[in-house]
Formats: structure tokens, sequence, C-alpha cells
């Protein structure tokens, strides 16, 4: 630093530039040349056969055949992408990598432990147990809403469970698989009740607090616009400055996903703050679930119905305290106890994996009312109840 | 040993020992594992990108941008190139004014820092070891908080509106304040004011014609060249004539509240981001370059001083004309650096809402734009700010360097 | 704050109207004066002076007296005091805390080592140069380290309930205590005596601290714990400058294997650490030595690499390295460039080398280099062994709070520091190339913001690896910061060796040496020495740099505060409150590091080049 004077400044400059030049020239060339893509198909299988498979580097054997030399379709993604080992590694491995949210009241949070917590959390768990039987055996790895896919893409992770939106651009463009869905969400606005705001059309040019890289930009952008309402965004990078932001008047309305906004609103009056009002018309739907990798189904439906799982106990009245002394003759839930026609190995689970599950987490309900109640979200009346009580949680029979 | 000296031509050393052959193997050698450790590592990257699925191609820049941008004529169906734009114009507003108020705020407290005045060179020295030594990602959440969120400013709502100071004695606004928005007055163009403009500009060539005669005639006669004085008593009367033959081509905007009672309509108006923002890495940077303010006085050799005592010169001429000149010709490099600084550091406007170009780069990612792509520009954007402002100042500092330095 | 600038010599004060005043040694200081006239000259010697003093003044008390009220007596500490664990280690595996506690103590071992081992050797050169040795004035030491001292006094007494932080703390300063006493001279006094007891205390209070933690799992960090008193008995044994760098290197180390367990490199790192002694041992001996012993070294030599590569090349080359723990960083890197290079090729080129110059060694009849071959394979293997029996896992390096800030930038500082080195080396170089490749380097991550590059070690540095290592995210930041770093050390290097005037190159000419031995014995000694404050200043940036981690999401110092107002009791509560703390934490580090680097110029005497 304190040298840089005695650099020569043409010289420094005409290399910045060759630099810049390097790196444009780079970046064209790979993205340009059609032979380079060509050649480059065969780099993730070929100079690394003994461990490309497993993706942590234990260089553990692994029995699964790649499917990549057997079935030359002409998705060249698929053939690569479909590593078809995942359930294995991960169960040689002994541990589930599960990206998460590590700041979202009632969904991840950290406490004071460094322990995590939270009903996506338990979700993590919920898989752990289904398919390892241990509900620790959790690796929480935690992401921001920007590095969520890559995270997935690069398989840094085995799965997401962290708030997030099943859309058709991620489900296709982003390469993420999108399960059973465990949480009806809807974005709305919450603003100041004493400011006497009702309804969207009062936000003409007001200031609206968001959270960076998340879908509700862009569907706020996409209600707005359409009604020609004119805004502003403020977009923030943590809710520890939103909240705060908001609190104070810097922006007039705060835009969420409702569990968000819900767990904000008691957040601000358990505080002694002003009295919250959520504007009654939601602006979105917001189906959030468990996220894994394009193209390995095998993973996938152990991980869907270890979730389901915790659906399908409720239904049958089971939790955590009864799922294991269960001594009725229902065919349909010895066989999901496992007890009764062997389901669970044809999706690569443990017989008893529904008990593990619900025995060490939980069942849906016991997990919504440990973490979602607590934030001001009342199960009852919420389209997350069950299908026979007027919700949407509504799983494929298990049979 | 003989043969050379009997003036034989000396035998050449073998070539694994001969140094001009290993220079140029050595050469080839460093090129050619550069460039297969960089092709190898892109063709990682882009197999191992082309195998999750993930385009390696740019046309995503033609694409919408689907959200807009804070306090910008941003639409959310502009290209993603033109909210890249709207970033580096973000970044550059910023990093602007940042490094005019470091340059200014690092000056007086350097300076300060030396003062005979007890009180100010312990204030100087406290605000510079306390600025210094913070991380400026925690100085710019800080002031966001300090200015703003807990400061002294009310809400902008309908429901209250924001503070304002008059000009004295009349309607017009001087500067429109709250806790979101702020607002000071600006000039608004009307008719002939591109004339007007261009005739400025002559003003101005004409005054420095002025400049460059006064200098002379001091020099020649010898005496006094009054340079400033005449400059601008010159650019002055001409712009002043100028104004009156276009019939008031230009005239001050005010800022007022708008219709909605939210936003300020005339004048100049600006947010509590950038404002935030441009002060923490204005008083961060600031108190960097204090310190080579202070070093680069302390630098100058003490017979200057003794020299300038001998030749009777009063104590604001040494000051003026002997240790000044000196001493920012050994700080212009490394200040040059700390503005370099700042420009990198305006990437951490994110933490207070500021939609600098790291900001919407992000954002874009976030709402599934290929993120190699987005970081290398990214980083190309902030190359070609770096290189801009080298290229600028380092041309200013030549023309400041003694020859032969 | 009144302690700031004391300490500098002052050598003339420019007041605000330009006057300049020449304070030198000889001028009057305050202390001389009345304290009529000190007011009259320092605050009101002029009338406007006299109005900046009433106005600054004022606007000081208000907020001297704002910043009292907000710290004792408005603010809400609770957040800090709930969470005060997770600021400081973040989410550091509960179970494993004895591991920590072991860590702090081998490194206030360490560095009481170190300190002490520095002031024998200053003490050394004073006396062969004649001279007295000027001890550091006790002053100067609080003058930097009241900062560091004040924060751990406030999280002390803000956030601590329990007896046990205040043990640690206690058993940390016994510690530094005794390793600085490990140096102090043998003469059998009754203060070496005294000392020597003092080197005992530690085991005795570790103990008792110890078994305040209740989970006593791990034998292993027992075992490195008792290796370090051994140790310091060692030191305390042999009086050699050499063996107290090296207990001190073995110690601090050792400190990280605690963590990162005692497979892997470790037995590389113990090894390489112990160097300075096996070397000066080498060093007496090995002009005694028949040529006899050296060809029988370089085949102990030739035998440890065998050794070594059939016990741990299996674990590094031909597998993706596991990382395990700080020092892991290494084996990241190395593993994959050695993979790339075709990994037996390189070991076998290195183990070549390595036997060839020992031989050529032995060959010129100079036995040295080959017996420190020797020394080094023998040791590596039995490192290697003993790390096998110790048998300590390590831990997954993440996210731990401030321990990741402060290790994040001396990892990255260590790391980067070599290739600095060579990028400077290469900057300056004559061959076109080098020097364009170089620079280029520099140039390109010197334009670009760190964050730039954070976001490539978040979102893609996992892709540019064939094998798609997965690295963890602490790791792959580490990686970034440290090519970062390595642009900004190789501009202060190479301000260092411009600094070393051309006379010295000139001079190495005359004596007819190659510009490599120029380089390398002239040069860079003197550049290097030059350097140092600098690159403490390096090191304080990066510190602060670190607190961008923040962004990728591991939960660093300042990332914690987002954790913590995520929980459901502290959402939006003390929010400005945690904010300060962790502004103090960084400031404390920073403005101590910063003071000490400016002792430190002031000992080395830089400026008066």
């Amino acid at each position: 630093m304190i040298n840089t004077g005695k650099t020569s400044t043409r010289k420094r400059t005409a290399v910045a530039v060759v630099a810049l030049g390097l790196v444009v020239g780079a970046c064209s060339s790979s993205s340009g040349d059609g032979d380079d893509a060509v050649e480059t198909e065969t780099v993730p299988t070929a100079p690394a056969d003994d461990d490309a498979i497993v993706p942590d580097g234990t260089g553990a054997p692994t029995d699964t055949e790649a499917p990549d030399d057997s079935a030359p379709t002409s998705d060249e993604v698929e053939v690569v992408q479909s590593e078809g080992g995942r359930l294995a590694a991960v169960q040689e491995a002994g541990v589930i990598r599960c990206g998460a949210n590590d700041a979202l009241p009632g969904f991840g949070v950290i406490d004071s432990a460094g322990d995590y917590a939270g009903f996506d959390i338990d979700l993590c768990r919920a898989v752990a147990a289904g398919v390892l039987g241990d509900a620790d055996a959790v690796e929480y790895v935690p992401l921001t809403a920007d590095a969520r896919f890559p995270a997935l893409q690069s398989g840094e992770v085995d799965l997401i469970i962290r708030n997030t939106t099943w859309t058709a651009s991620r489900d296709g463009g982003q390469g993420g698989n999108f399960l059973f869905t465990t949480f009806y969400d809807g974005q709305g606005v919450m603003v100041p009740e004493s400011s006497g705001i009702t309804d969207l059309e009062g936000l003409a040019d007001a200031t609206i607090c968001v959270l960076s890289g998340t879908t509700t930009e862009l569907n706020l952008s996409s209600v707005f616009t359409a009604r020609g309402i004119p805004y502003t965004p403020s977009v923030y990078d943590d809710n520890t400055t939103l909240q705060p932001a908001y609190e104070q008047g810097q922006c007039e309305a705060w835009t969420a996903d409702a569990s968000a906004l819900a767990s904000g609103k008691s957040a601000i009056e358990g505080n002694g703050g002003e009295t919250q009002f959520i504007i009654p018309e939601v602006i979105s739907k917001e189906p959030l679930g468990p996220v894994v990798a394009d193209g390995d189904t095998e993973w996938a439906s152990a991980v869907e119905w270890s979730v389901m799982a915790t659906v399908q106990a409720w239904e049958f009245g089971l939790d955590s305290t009864n799922i294991a002394e269960y001594s009725g003759d229902d065919p349909s839930i010895l066989t999901f106890i496992g007890q009764g026609d062997d389901v669970a190995s044809g999706l690569g689970l443990p017989t008893d994996y529904a008990v593990q599950v619900v025995s060490q987490v939980g069942n849906y309900q016991e997990i919504y009312t440990t973490h979602i109640e607590p934030i001001g979200l009342a199960l009852e009346g919420s389209p997350n109840n069950l299908w026979t009580e007027g919700g949407l949680m509504y799983v494929p029979p298990f049979r | 040993m003989t043969d050379t000296l009997s003036g034989t031509k000396p035998s050449r050393p073998p070539f694994w020992r001969d140094v001009r052959v290993l220079r140029v193997v050595a050469q080839v050698v460093a090129a050619v594992t550069v460039v297969l450790t960089v092709r190898y590592l892109l063709n990682n990257l882009v197999g191992n990108l082309n195998a999750v699925g993930i385009s390696t191609k740019f046309d995503f820049l033609g694409s919408p941008a689907r959200f807009p941008v804070k306090d910008s004529n941003f639409s959310p169906d502009s290209t993603i190139s033109a909210l890249i734009w709207k970033g580096v114009q973000n970044t550059a507003a910023s990093a602007f004014v940042g490094i005019a108020l470091a340059l200014v705020i690092g000056v007086v407290v350097g300076v300060g820092r030396l003062s005979t005045n007890w009180v100010v060179r312990k204030l100087s020295t406290l605000y510079v070891e306390t600025l210094r030594n913070i991380p400026p990602l925690v100085i710019i959440i800080f002031f966001g908080f300090a200015i703003f969120t807990f400061g002294p400013f009310s809400p902008f709502t309908p429901a209250s509106p924001p503070g304002e100071i008059k000009f004295p004695g009349t309607d017009a606004t001087l500067l429109m304040y709250s806790n979101q928005r702020l607002g000071i007055p600006s000039i608004a163009t009307g008719q002939n004011s591109g004339i007007f403009w261009i005739l400025l500009l002559v003003a101005l060539v004409v005054a420095g014609v002025v400049w460059r005669w006064r200098t002379r005639v001091n020099i020649d006669t010898g005496e006094p060249h009054r340079r400033v004085r005449y400059s601008l008593a010159t650019f002055l009367g001409l712009g002043v004539v100028a104004f009156v033959a276009l019939g008031a081509p230009i005239s001050g905007s005010f800022p007022e509240v708008s219709e909605s009672g939210r936003l300020i309509v005339g004048g100049l108006d600006t947010n509590n981001s950038y404002v935030s923002v441009t002060i923490a890495l204005a008083l961060y940077t600031g108190s960097h370059i204090a310190e080579i303010v202070r070093g680069s006085i302390l630098a100058v050799p003490k017979g200057q001083n003794e020299a300038s005592n001998a030749l009777a010169l009063s104590g604001f001429q040494r000051y003026r004309f002997v240790v000044l000149p000196q001493a920012a010709r050994i700080a212009m490099p490394p200040t040059i650096n700390q503005f370099l600084n700042l420009t990198k550091n305006t990437s951490l406007a994110a933490a207070v809402a500021y939609p600098d170009l790291t900001q919407v780069v992000r954002t874009a990612i976030g709402n599934d734009q290929p993120s190699p792509q987005m970081v290398l520009i990214l980083m190309g954007c902030y190359l070609s700010f770096s290189l801009f402002i080298s290229v600028i100042l380092n041309v200013v500092n030549r023309r400041f360097q003694l020859a032969g330095r | 704050m009144s302690t700031t600038g004391e300490s500098e010599p002052r050598i003339a004060t420019v007041g605000g109207d330009g006057s300049v005043v020449v304070l030198g040694e000889d001028a009057p200081r305050h202390g001389e004066q009345s304290p009529r006239e000190w007011v009259k000259t320092n605050l009101f010697n002029r009338w406007y002076n006299g109005v900046i003093t009433i106005v600054l003044g004022t606007i000081a008390l208000i907020l001297l007296a704002l910043t009292v009220r907000f710290v004792f007596v408005t603010a809400q500490w609770i957040p800090v005091r709930a969470n005060l664990e997770l600021f400081m280690i973040g989410q550091f595996a509960r179970g494993e805390r004895t591991r920590i506690v072991v860590q702090l103590l081998l490194l206030s071992g360490a560095v009481g080592l170190v300190v002490g081992g520095l002031r024998q050797r200053s003490r050394e050169t004073s006396r062969l140069a004649g001279l007295d040795h000027v001890p550091t004035r006790p002053r100067e030491l609080v003058g930097s380290y009241w900062a560091v001292v004040a924060f751990i006094t406030f999280c002390m007494v803000v956030g601590v309930r329990t007896a046990g932080p205040w043990l640690l703390l206690l058993a940390c300063i016994v510690a530094a205590v005794a390793g600085y006493a490990a140096t102090l001279s043998t003469t059998r006094t009754p203060i070496s005596i005294a000392s020597w007891l003092v080197v005992l205390v530690p085991l005795a209070i570790a103990g008792g601290v110890l078994s305040q933690v209740q989970d006593l799992n791990n034998q292993g960090a027992y075992t490195i714990a008792i290796a370090a008193v051994v140790l310091l008995a060692a030191v305390r044994l042999v009086p050699r400058p050499s063996f107290t760098l090296s207990a001190g290197l073995v110690l601090g180390a050792a400190s990280f294997q605690v963590l990162s367990g005692t497979h892997g490199l470790a037995w590389f790192y113990i090894t390489v650490a112990a160097m300075p002694a096996v070397a000066d041992v080498v060093g007496l001996v090995a002009e005694r030595l028949p040529v006899v012993a050296g060809w029988v070294a370089a085949a102990m030599a030739g035998a440890g690499v065998v050794v070594l590569f059939v016990l741990t090349g299996g674990e590094f080359v031909f597998q993706a390295p596991e990382i395990e723990g700080p020092l892991g960083v290494v084996t990241g890197p190395i593993g994959s460039i050695t993979a790339f290079l075709g990994g037996i090729g390189l070991v076998v080129l290195a183990a070549a080398a390595l036997v060839g110059s020992s031989v050529a060694g032995v060959a010129r009849g100079d036995v040295a280099p080959a017996v420190r071959f020797a020394a080094f394979a023998v040791l590596g293997v039995a490192f290697w062994a003993i790390g096998r029996v110790v048998g300590l896992d390590g831990l997954i390096w993440d996210s731990w709070g401030l321990h990741t800030n402060l290790v994040v930038a001396a990892a990255s500082i260590i790391l980067a520091f070599p290739i600095g080195l060579l990028l400077a080396l290469g900057r300056r170089s004559s061959l076109p190339v080098l020097r364009v490749l170089s620079t280029a380097y520099i140039e390109l991550i010197r334009g670009v913001p760190l964050i730039s590059l954070l976001f490539i070690a978040a979102l893609f540095l996992n892709f540019f690896f064939a094998t798609r290592t997965n690295l963890p995210l602490v790791t792959r930041a580490t990686i970034v910061i440290t090519m970062f770093s390595a642009a900004y050390i190789a501009e202060i290097v190479r301000g260092g060796l411009q600094s070393v005037e051309k006379g010295q190159t000139e001079a190495g000419q005359a004596m007819g040496m190659s510009p490599a031995a120029i380089t390398r014995l002239l040069v860079l000694p003197q550049a290097l020495k030059n350097v140092i404050p600098a690159l403490v200043g390096q090191f304080i940036s990066l510190f602060k740099d670190t607190s961008l981690l923040f962004f990728i999401t591991i939960l660093e110092f300042l990332g914690v505060r987002d954790i913590i107002h995520a929980q459901s009791e502290f959402q939006g509560l003390g929010i400005a409150e945690t904010l300060v703390f962790v502004a103090f934490g960084f400031w404390a580090f920073s403005f101590t590091m910063s003071r000490e680097s400016q002792r430190l110029e002031r000992r080395l005497d830089v400026s008066n080049r």
C-alpha cells in the first residue's frame, strides 16, 4: 500500500488492461467455443473415477453403477446429473447435508448453544431419521437465498429445506426437483395500524421493505406493476436491519411471506412497539418444501416419503409418544409402521422408517405446534391443516 | 582458459547451463503452466456447469430483470444489462461523492492531528484511531442506524410530512429532511439551456486564458498576478451576460412534497441509504487519509521550515507555499490508493439497502440469473472502475510530481 | 484514550494557522509548565483557538455523556449476555469445548515462549554489540494492550455469570507466564527455582479447569496438553534461542492440531515447527561428523521419505483430501494440485530432489543437509506415529464466531505470504513473461472488491475442481481470501525489495554471487525486515475484512448478530447494542495490533530508512 507510488503508472495501467482482456477473453472462450463444450463433457467423470460419485471425498467405494455409460440419451444434462447414488452415498457417509436457513424465526434459527431449531430444521431431522435412523445425523449448511441452487447443483448439500418457493423456473432452469409441499405460505404486506392503510392502493409511492434475493421481490413487482401502483422497494440483506428500519418508519410497509410477517408482528408488538396490521390481501402463492437435485429419483422418493410420514402419522393419529407402542390392528397403520407389508424397502428406506421419523421428530402437527404457533400462526383454519379438517395437507396412501 | 586469454571465441556453456537458453525455457514453462492451469480450471467450470444444466452463455443479459430498483426510474421490464448499468451509476454516485468528502475530512483531520490546540489534537486522534480500526461494513451499518434509523429525524409519510428549512424570508425550501428522504435545491433547465451551458464552457475557457495571461504578467513584470480575482470576474461576468441575453435559461428548483405525500418532487432528492453509505465510507476512508496527510506533513524536511523562517514568510505563507505543496506530493500516491479502496468498499452498500452494483447483481442471482457470468461481470465492472480512477488520478499525480523524482 | 499518541516521539507540530512549533526532545513538556501556562498554550493561544476549544470541548463532553449513559444506563446487554459464547465460538460443538480450552492454554504458552525467546535474543544481540539492553517499558505495553484488556473485561463483566471463563482466563495468564518463565536464564537463583514451580502450576490449573468441563471425552487433547508442559520443561533445560523458538512454534501448531486432529498433515506441521531446533543442533555437530555418517544420513532421508510416502501418501495424494480444521486448509489446495500434476510423479520428484541434494552435499563433503533431511524424515515418521497413537479426530471447520475471524485472517496471511513473496519476485523479475503474469494477477485481484471473490467461493468455487471435492464453505472462503491477500502482500514485499539499496546488489555481484544467492542472502533478509510493520497492517485489514464473511452466511463475529436477532426472544431487541459490541470487539483487536505494529516499527527503526 505504501509503495504504490513507486509503481510506474503507465505500466500499471497497461497491465491492468491486459488483465481485463484476459478475463474477457477467458469468459468469451469458455462460452463461445463449441469444441470446448464438447471436450469438457467428459471432465466430470474422467479424471476421478475413484470417487467422483461420493461427493464428500471419503473415498469410500460405492457399489452403485453410475448409469452414464448405459443410457446415452439425447439429454446430456440428465446423463451426467443422474448420479443415482445419492441415497447410497448418504447412507455410506452416515450424515445428511441439509441446506438450511439460520435466521428465519420459526423455520430455522440457531440458539445460544449454537444448535439449529425450527420447522424446516425438524424436517431435515425427519429425513435423517427416515433414511439413517438417527435424527441428529444432519449437517446443516446455512445458505443465502442466492447460494441455494448453486449449492444444490454442486452437490454441496444433499437437499434444501429452506423456505424455498416452488416455482416453474426453479424446477426447470435451476435444476431443482421440488418435493411434497410442507408449508403453504403466501406473501402479504404489513403496515403499522396507525397509518390507516387498509389495501395495496393505499401504498402508492410508498417505500416498501423487502428481503433480498427472494421471490418476494418479483411478486411485489408483478402485482404492483399490474395494478399500476408506483412504489419503491428498499431491499435489505437481513431482518436484523430491516425490522428496525420498518419500526422507525423508514419504510411504510414490510412485505414478506405471511409466516415471516406474523413473527415480525408478534416481535414488534411484544417489544412494546406499534400495533401492526397485515393487509388481508395475499399477493402470491408460496408453496414451500424440500428440494433435491434433478435426476435422482431414488433419493427424491426417500426424502419425500420421509417428510410425508410426518403428515401420514398425523392423519393416523400417531405422534411421538404413541407410535412406538401402537397395538391396534388397523392394517394400513401396521403397514405404515413396518409391521405389515414391506413397502418401505421399495423406497430404499428401512421398514420402520416411519416409526423412527415420528418417534424422534414428531408428526406434522407436533412440529408445527412447536415452531410455528409461537410466532403467531395457528394451525386451525390455515391451509396447512389436514385435508380432513379443511386444509391442504394430503399425502398419497402408504400401501 | 587459455583460449579465452588468447582472444579466440569463448566456448559457449552447454545449453542446460546457458543463461540465455534457460531464460527462454523458464518463461515458456511458466506460460505453459499458467495457460494449462487456467484452461484446466475453466474446462472444469464449464463442464461442471453444463453437467448440471446451467447455461454458460451471456444471452440472459437481454432478458427482463422483472424487478424495480429503489428510487430510480428503472422499470421491471428493462433488461439485465440495463440493470447492471443502473448499478454502475449508483456505485459511481456513491464513490465520487464519497471520495470528495473523504478528501476534505482527511485533510482537515490530518492537519487537526498536528494542531497546537490540545482539544483539536486529541479529538482528531480519537476519530482516527476509532474509525480506522473498525470494519467498514460495521461502520456502514452503524451510521445507517445512528443517522437515520435511531437518529433525530422523523418519518416521511402522508401523516407526518418531512421537516423543512426555508431560505430566510422566502417560501423556497433549502433543505427537506426525514429519516428516509432528503431534498435540496437544484437547477431546473428551461429554454435555451443547451446554448447557455455551451456559453458557460466558453466563459470557462476564456477565464483560463485570463489566468495564463495574469501568470505571464506576473512572471514578466513581477507585479502581483491576482489571477483568481481576474479569472473569477471574467467567468462570472460572461456568465451573467449570457444568462441575461438568453432570457433566464435556468432557474432554481426547490424540493416539495409530492401529491401522494410520500415523495419529493423538484430539487435534488436522495434517500437515507445513499447518505448513510456515502458518509460512512467517507468517514472511514477519511480516517486513513488523515494519517497519510499527517505523515506527509511530518515528512517535509525541517530545513524547509527553517528556510521559510529565514525568508521571513508568515505562518500562513509558510504553510501555503512551502509545507503543503511538498506534503501533497508525498501524500498523493497513497491517497489515490485510498480512493480506490473507497470505490471497492461501496460494494458493502447492500447492508443499508443501497442498490449499488453488488446489490443489484446479488438480487439478480437470487432471482435465477446465472451466477458465474454475473459475478464475472461484477468483477469486470469494478476492475474498470479501479482502472478509470487510477488512470485519471495518475495523470494528476504525474503533473504534481517533481521531475526527476 | 488519553494514552493515545503519548508515546510517539513528536517531531513537529503544525498549528491550524500553519505555524510550525518544533517540539523536539528538549522542548518544554507540559509536565514542567504550570497548569495555567499549559492551558494557555494548548487551549487558548489565539482567540479562535479558544472558540474552537470551547465548541469542540462541549460537543466532546456531550458525546462522552451520551456514550456513558448508553453503555451503563440505557443499553440492554441481555442479547449479548445470553449469546456471548455464540459470539466467541459460534457453532463450535459444545461437547468439544475442551479442545478450545486446551487450544487457548497452548496458545498462551506459545505466546509466552515466543515473547520470552525474543527478549532472550534481543539481550543476546545487545550483549554482542556491547550495548545496554533497553527493556520494553510497561507504559508502552499498557498503551497497546489496554484495548483488548478492556474488551475482555467488558465481556466478562457484561456476559459472564459463571466461574468457568474466569478460571480459563486465569489459566491462560498462568500458561503465558509459565511459557515466559521457561525462557529465563538457568542460574540457580531463588527466582529461577520459583519459575520452575511456575512451569508446573499450569498443569495443576489446567487440570482444575478441565475437570470443570463436563465432557472429558478427549484423551487426545489432554495428551497434547501434557506434552506441552513437558516441552516447556525441556526448554527450561536447554536455554538455546532455537529451542525456545521451536517450542513456541510446536506449541502454536499443536494448539491448532487440538482442533484439526492428529491425522492428515499434522506430522508435517509439527516437524516443520521443530526444524529450527534440529537445524541448530545439526549445525553444531555436523562438522565433527565423518563423511560416512553423511552417507548413512542420506540413506535414512531416502528411506524416511519412502516410509512417509507409504504411510501417508495414500491419504493426500490418491484421493480428494478430507479437510480437517484450520490447518487442513493447506491440504485442500495441495491435494488438488498434486492430484492435478499427477500426484505420484510429484512426490517421486520431491523425494529424488531431497535425496539427490543430500547425496550431492555429502559428495562435496558437506554433511549438514543430509543430516538435516534425515532428522526431518525421522522426526516426521516419529510424529506421524505419535499422531496415530494419540488418535485425536479432527473437527470439520465451521462457523466459529470470533474464532473464525481470527483464524481465517491468520491462516490467510500465513498461506498468502509465500505466494505473495513469489509474486513480488516475479513482478521484479527480468523475465518478461513472469513479470507480466505476476503483474496481471496482482492488478486483477487488487482491482476487484473482496466480496466479489467471496461470491465465487460461496457460489461456484466447487465447480472449478474436477472431482467435486466440496470443500467446506469456510475453507473455500479462506482459499479466496488467501488469493486476495497474496496480491496485497506481493505489493508490500515489492516495496520492501525496492527499499533495499542498489549498492547491496552490486556488492553481491562484486563478490561473484549468483543472482539467486544475492536475492536470498542479501536482498530478502533486509527487505523482509522492512516490511514487517506493513504486514501487520495487512493482517489488521484482513481481520477487518473477515467481517464480509457475514455476506456468505459464515457465522463470524458480525454474522452472529443476525442469528441472535432471529431468536424469538431477541427479535428486534438490543439491535444497536449488539452492533456496538461487535464494533468494540473488532476495534479492540485492530487497535492493539496497530499499536503493536507502530511499536515494532520504532523498534526495527524502519522509518529512518
